[in-house]
């Protein structure tokens, strides 16, 4: 297993990504044991007012994981493909981090590795989300839960 | 004896940590292995064990089991019975007292009922620490995590959510 996979496989087993997932707001697309852990699948659970199919799934690249942030685009899990885009989340807000049109393979977050490229002025503005080698995967998954949840305290 | 798994949240990080602990045992117990796991600073008979989202602290005495605490439920360790949060909003400052186990998101349901806010302008907000670093507070985080005792109270700012556009 490379340092990447086997980082990820620690964080998955810790306490923050397990309370995430008992509280059914994110999982792991497969098991430990099958999946490839340098481009795991994730999903996460959305408001289905801006997430269709409620959940939203995520293929990662997580090479130089966590020295380097990971990146992640919208996938369909049952094709095992990119997600069309006419099923991408989308939303006021949603559609600035799901924006097909700026790329198909990425999120524009600043926990994402491709969307940090340029984007140094989000370090000052969100220092909890500009991606640092001590965060782990729940950050990242923290970050797309609270953009397709923007109204869970109303719930 | 059964052997449970808890998930203890506390001031020393606003993520939780797990804690494996038997059904049998006391709160006592339980708020020894939290302490002696530096979870939580002593000293530990000045330290309080909430469930999540209720107002009482557990009894010592009481067994976990009798606690109602089961298989990966959360728990909250703190000195302070009572956390008095204070909310900024456009300049108005609006205050409640909170249990330290309760969720940020209860919180922030609070602050948009307590300032009028509808619809919208209840969804795009969230609460961030007055003070540096402006941390944006999670809905699932405890509210008991951003406090530092002896103070038992806590500063918050109201704000629209950050949008990452540019």
């Amino acid at each position: 297993m490379k340092p990447n996979e086997s980082l990820l496989k620690a964080h998955m087993e810790g306490a923050p990504f397990l309370a995430g997932a008992d509280a059914g707001k994110w999982g792991l697309h497969g098991t430990l044991e099958t999946v490839d852990l340098s481009h795991p699948v994730f999903w996460v659970r959305g408001d289905k007012r801006f997430v269709p199919d409620e959940r939203v799934y995520l293929r990662f690249d997580t090479t130089g994981y966590s020295q380097e942030a990971p990146t992640a685009g919208p996938w369909d899990a049952a094709g095992n493909c990119r997600l069309p885009v006419p099923r991408w989340p989308r939303g006021d807000g949603i559609s600035v981090v799901f924006n097909p049109a700026w790329k198909q393979d990425a999120l524009y977050s600043p926990c994402d590795r491709m969307a940090m490229q340029g984007h140094d002025t989000w370090r000052g503005m969100c220092p909890q989300w500009w991606w640092q080698p001590t965060f782990t995967i729940v950050r990242y998954l923290e970050f797309v839960y609270a953009c397709v949840n923007p109204a869970e305290h109303e719930n | 004896m059964n052997e449970i798994e808890l998930f203890v949240h506390s001031t020393k990080d606003a993520e939780p940590t797990m804690v494996k602990v038997g059904t049998d045992a006391s709160v006592e117990e339980l708020l020894k292995k939290i302490y002696e796991a530096g979870l939580c600073d002593g000293p530990s008979e000045e330290l309080h064990i909430f469930a999540e989202e209720e107002g009482e602290p557990c009894k010592r005495e009481d067994t976990i089991e009798h606690c109602g605490l089961k298989h990966r439920h959360h728990v909250h360790c703190h000195k302070c019975h009572r956390v008095r949060v204070e909310v900024n909003y456009n300049g108005v400052e609006k205050d409640e007292a909170f249990p330290p186990s309760t969720k940020v998101k209860r919180v922030l349901k609070w602050a948009v009922d307590a300032f009028g806010l509808k619809g919208a302008d209840a969804e795009s907000k969230v609460l961030r620490l007055a003070d540096p670093p402006q941390t944006e507070l999670l809905g699932d985080q405890h509210i008991g995590s951003f406090v530092q005792s002896p103070k038992c109270e806590l500063k918050l700012c109201l704000v629209p959510r950050v949008r990452f556009q540019g």
